[in-house]
């Protein structure tokens, strides 16, 4: 490890060698007691009858006050009511402080980061380089941009930065495309929604679910254009989709959006989940535009070829093979989708590696590869819930338990029971988000849930190996260094995963990157790609803690 | 006469112009088996293909013997069967109903029934009526591979193995249960088990397209894409439109390095499922058309089926509906124009000859007319309005005997057809000369289900029936 590093030592409790693992659940839902069941979703009416009612939000985890504790930001949603009525209390969107001692407190008046529009997405994200995270917002009606001021408020800028985007918008992630330094923005929309054109539940084909009348769509109603922003710099953000060969002409139905580098040529692609249509995969040409290759790339059907009903996507290494897959969740009666990338090339291995029967009922959202014993192979968390209530009792459960499926280590996953994975309460979850609440080396999942009070899932056993957790500070390119890769070499392992923010179900987790490390007590190598292609080598470093690195600044 | 004219075409229209001969697809129907998942040929019973004669026969023979005894539940059970054959799947659902309401121990009603819920894509009723079929019919082969077909639908893998390994106990060559049993295995990861059942179920079965692509599928999975891209193309030989093969044989091709290929089926992948967005999209319009057109709307009908028009333009139905409307609109060429243009988009769509045909009585064409109702009969021969509409075109034509006998096919497949009973009943007063007791009892009938077709009937004829 050179001398020009900037290393910062954070904590030191996780244990060396290999912990025996403790009894009871591998989580449990501390929400009241921190202090985040202050927040309750609202989305509508409980009856469900329109499809915007349905879909629920996401949550972001960042330190929005800099004082290296990851807050947490819950989007809520509305109801038409509250749209059409000004004098009708809004159910903003909250943010709630980390104080650091396992309690969170409500500073969303405080902070200025109040959307009341009805709120789908977040991602969170310095995009104008001043060390401090924004926070983007996708709603039904108009986004919302809030810069964050630095002194621990934000100010909204959607119109100055020309954002305002429109109708339905609902996953968005940040990454720099054209490697510029500056981040742009990907927002997918849904549903071109009119509630005065939609039919009434039950009244057609599209309005009906097992012959059960529901809310309609989203098949049957036209769909919108995903939106790929340019950062211009200034604070000013162009709409470069159609330029640059981002062109959904069909105006597929959009949710979840990632970014990721699936064929290590070091630049930012992109995922997108659609719902009943297939997939997209934006592959970066490298020269400032991309082709949609779902198709060819393996990822955009099913291996039988049917485009699923895609919601959320996760995205990590799990065989640890140096190549990024993806899980995708889907509607129920059909199975969340694992694609196994082998050299840029997806294969959906779903059922061979054991998860298609466990999520055949459920309705997945939020997902996340997030190496929770932090033995060196990451597990799979989804998040579920049905979209119509009036499923209940009849052919599903509106409120559907979580999963959490474990890594086997050989590319094959077991599910967890609920008993033992702790998510014994079952509601309908949307949005899902990952990072270390605590400094621990434990990671921790805050689970947003339609109409209910969050879930806060903190791991409850000691994690079977140590860890280490990489802050990047970006020089040369965007000070986030959202789209660099880490690799960590360790106990005969390699490692990586990418420095992201949007991802799961409409939610954006830790920006920091977290690594398991099993039973090593030294991380051999530690590789950083950063998005302007520099490389960066650290070696030899200390483990159960967490290392600031600036670019240029490891030797 | 021109009255009455219209007003066969527009009550009848207006139920005829709804969505009848668009598949039921369900918004989450992307998700599941495959949309050709098939297990038996129980369903290929119905109409399209029998001769109308026949069918008549058929309907009027169990309508004879309902008369002889009401209570007989193999009689309702004939008429649901008969009825059909002759396209007319709602009463042929409620004869099934009343044949279990005289005996619920009738398992073919239960698995006919189930059939036609199946048909209209309402897995969970079907399943129930499976499963009382074979309650009481243990050996009722079909009805345990139907069962067995319901329960893969609703992602229950474990009793969809059941019945179907039972089916196959009672007929070890049945090639729908190894085809399901393959898709069983398929989902279960057992790869060299579904593609021995596959293979098992084309071997028994030739030209069984969805098992062809099952054993494709299966081959991919275990990347043997030579093998693999031969079969998605013999499945491909079945249906040119599969999506799920097209893509199969894509993905083959490419781990072949057959790049250009591979990159021209992946196009025509993309394409298939952009004309399945486009269509649903399409229909949505349709739909909502048809919701503004039953609220009175005809503007804002109007407006949506263009829009459906506009998304596809092959779709027949919203220009069916759209001549329907602008018909009420008085729109009159408008609504020929359209009622043709669904013809174009779908030449066997009976409801768009009935229409036409109605459009051509209106504009004094009778002899056209009567050929438009005729193809809408040869297509969907238990079609009760354009039975009737014939019956009034053969009228206008002096046809007395042949009106006579589309208005008693009117009434065998639509007893409940008040204006058809009023126009019989005045055909045979005319043939009569005056209320002959078969006039009397028409007449009766009509105004007892309808009492507003009272104009309809001379006055002479009103005091007579009193």
């Amino acid at each position: 490890m050179g001398g020009l590093c900037f290393v910062i030592p954070v904590f030191r409790d996780g244990k060396q060698g290999q912990p025996v693992l403790a009894p009871g659940p591998w989580f449990v839902d501390a929400a009241r007691r921190a202090g985040l069941a202050a927040f309750h979703d609202t989305c509508g009416s409980p009856a469900k009858d329109y499809l915007v009612e349905t879909v629920g939000s996401g949550v972001a985890l960042f330190d929005y006050n800099g004082d290296g504790l990851l807050d947490v930001f819950l989007v809520n949603g509305s109801s038409f009511e509250a749209l059409e009525n000004p004098r009708l209390p809004r159910a903003s969107s909250r943010l709630f402080r980390n104080n650091g001692d396992g309690t969170f407190t409500d500073v969303t008046r405080e902070s200025g980061l109040i959307n009341e529009g009805w709120g789908m997405g977040v991602a969170v994200a310095d995009y104008d380089n001043d060390g401090h995270r924004d926070v983007f917002i996708t709603n039904f009606g108009a986004n919302a941009l809030f810069h964050n001021n630095g002194d621990g408020t934000f100010t909204n800028v959607t119109r100055e930065a020309g954002l305002e985007g429109g109708n339905w918008s609902t996953g968005c992630a940040w990454a720099d495309y054209d490697r510029d330094g500056r981040l742009d923005l990907y927002v997918a929309r849904y549903v071109d929604f009119d509630r005065a054109r939609i039919p009434r539940p039950g009244s057609d084909t599209y309005c009906r679910y097992h012959d059960i009348p529901v809310a309609c769509g989203p098949q049957g109603l036209p769909g919108l254009a995903d939106l790929l922003y340019h950062n211009e710099g200034g604070g000013k953000f162009r709409q470069v989709s159609a330029e640059v060969g981002v062109r959904d002409t069909d105006r597929a139905y959009g949710f979840a959006v990632v970014w990721l580098d699936f064929d290590n040529d070091g630049l930012p692609d992109l995922y997108v989940a659609n719902d009943s249509v297939p997939n997209f995969l934006w592959r970066n040409k490298g020269n400032g535009t991309f082709e949609e290759i779902g198709f060819e790339a393996g990822c955009a059907v099913s291996a039988d070829g049917r485009a699923q009903s895609s919601m959320g996507v996760a995205v990590g290494d799990y065989d640890n093979d140096g190549w990024m897959d993806l899980l995708v969740t889907n509607f129920s009666e059909d199975y969340n989708t694992l694609y196994h990338n082998d050299h840029g090339q997806f294969e959906d291995v779903t059922f061979q590696a054991g998860l298609g029967a466990a999520s055949y009922s459920q309705l997945g959202w939020g997902a996340g590869f997030v190496d929770f014993d932090n033995d060196g192979w990451k597990e799979l968390l989804v998040a579920n819930g049905h979209i119509y209530p009036q499923v209940e009792g009849i052919t599903n459960s509106y409120r559907q338990a979580n999963q959490l499926f474990r890594n086997l280590r050989n590319g094959r996953f077991a599910v967890v029971s609920d008993k033992e994975s702790g998510f014994t309460e079952a509601r309908s979850s949307r949005g899902a988000a990952f990072g270390d609440l605590a400094n621990d080396g434990r990671m921790a999942i805050v689970v947003n849930n339609i109409d209910q009070v969050p879930f806060l899932y903190l791991t409850a056993r000691r994690p079977t190996g140590g860890w280490v957790r990489f802050k990047l500070v970006g020089v040369k390119t965007n000070r986030d260094a959202i789209g660099a890769r880490i690799s960590v070499k360790a106990g005969g392992l390699t490692q990586i995963d990418e420095v992201r923010s949007g991802g799961s179900y409409l939610s954006s987790s830790d920006v920091r990157v977290h690594y398991g490390l099993g039973g090593a007590s030294v991380i051999d190598q530690v590789e950083i790609r950063w998005l302007d292609g520099s490389v960066e080598r650290l070696r030899a470093l200390a483990i159960n803690r967490e290392y600031t690195v600036r670019q240029g600044g490891a030797g | 006469m021109a009255r009455r004219a219209v007003y066969c075409v527009l009550p009848a229209a207006f139920c005829l112009l709804r969505l009848a001969a668009t598949p039921d697809l369900m918004a989450q129907i992307t998700s599941g088996p495959p949309s050709n998942l098939r297990l038996s040929g129980a369903t290929s019973t119905t109409s399209a293909g029998s001769p109308e004669d026949r069918v008549v026969d058929d309907v009027s023979a169990a309508r004879q013997a309902i008369r002889a005894q009401p209570d007989s539940a193999a009689s309702h059970l004939s008429l649901g069967v008969a009825l059909k054959a002759a396209g007319e799947q709602e009463s042929a659902l409620k004869a099934f109903q009343k044949a279990l309401d005289c005996d619920p121990r009738l398992g073919e009603a239960w698995f006919e029934k189930g059939l036609l819920e199946a048909d209209r894509q309402k897995w969970s009723r079907a399943a129930g009526d499976f499963r009382r079929a074979v309650e009481v019919s243990p050996n009722h082969v079909d009805a345990r591979l139907e069962l067995g077909e319901m329960f893969l639908r609703l992602g229950d893998f474990k009793q969809a193995a059941d019945e179907l390994n039972t089916v196959l106990r009672l007929d070890p060559r049945d090639a729908g249960a190894h085809y399901g049993l393959g898709l069983v295995r398929l989902q279960q990861g057992d790869l060299p088990a579904a593609e021995a059942d596959f293979r098992q179920a084309i071997s028994l079965k030739a030209n069984f397209v969805a098992a062809q692509e099952g054993l494709a599928e299966t081959l991919l999975r275990q990347h043997r894409w030579s093998t693999a891209a031969a079969a998605f193309e013999q499945a491909l030989a079945g249906d040119s439109s599969s999506l799920e093969a097209t893509n199969g044989l894509a993905t083959a091709l490419a781990r072949l390095g057959q790049r250009a290929r591979a990159a021209e089926e992946f196009q025509k992948a993309r394409e298939l499922s952009r004309r399945d967005l486009i269509f649903h999209r399409a229909q949505g319009e349709n739909n909502r058309g048809l919701e503004l057109w039953h609220a009175g709307d005809l503007a804002g009908a109007a407006a949506a089926f263009r829009a459906a028009i506009a998304a596809d333009g092959v779709y027949a139905e919203p220009h069916n509906n759209l001549g329907g409307v602008l018909w009420q609109m008085k729109d009159r060429n408008g609504a020929l124009a359209e009622f043709q243009a669904a013809i174009r988009c779908r030449s066997d769509f009976a409801e768009a000859h009935n229409n036409w045909g109605s459009a051509l009585v209106y504009a004094g064409d009778i002899d056209h007319a009567i050929e438009q109702f005729r193809t809408a009969l040869a297509e969907r021969p238990g079609f009760p309005s354009a039975h009737f509409n014939l019956a009034m075109a053969l009228s206008k034509k002096r046809d007395a005997t042949g009106a006579e006998a589309e208005f008693h096919r009117t009434l065998l497949f639509d007893p409940q057809m008040a204006a058809a009973h009023i126009e019989l009943g005045l055909l045979l007063a005319s043939k009569a000369g005056g209320l002959s007791p078969d006039a009397r009892y028409e007449l009766s009938e009509g105004l007892r289900l309808d009492a507003r077709l009272r104009s309809l009937v001379p006055a002479k004829f009103l005091e007579g029936l009193r």
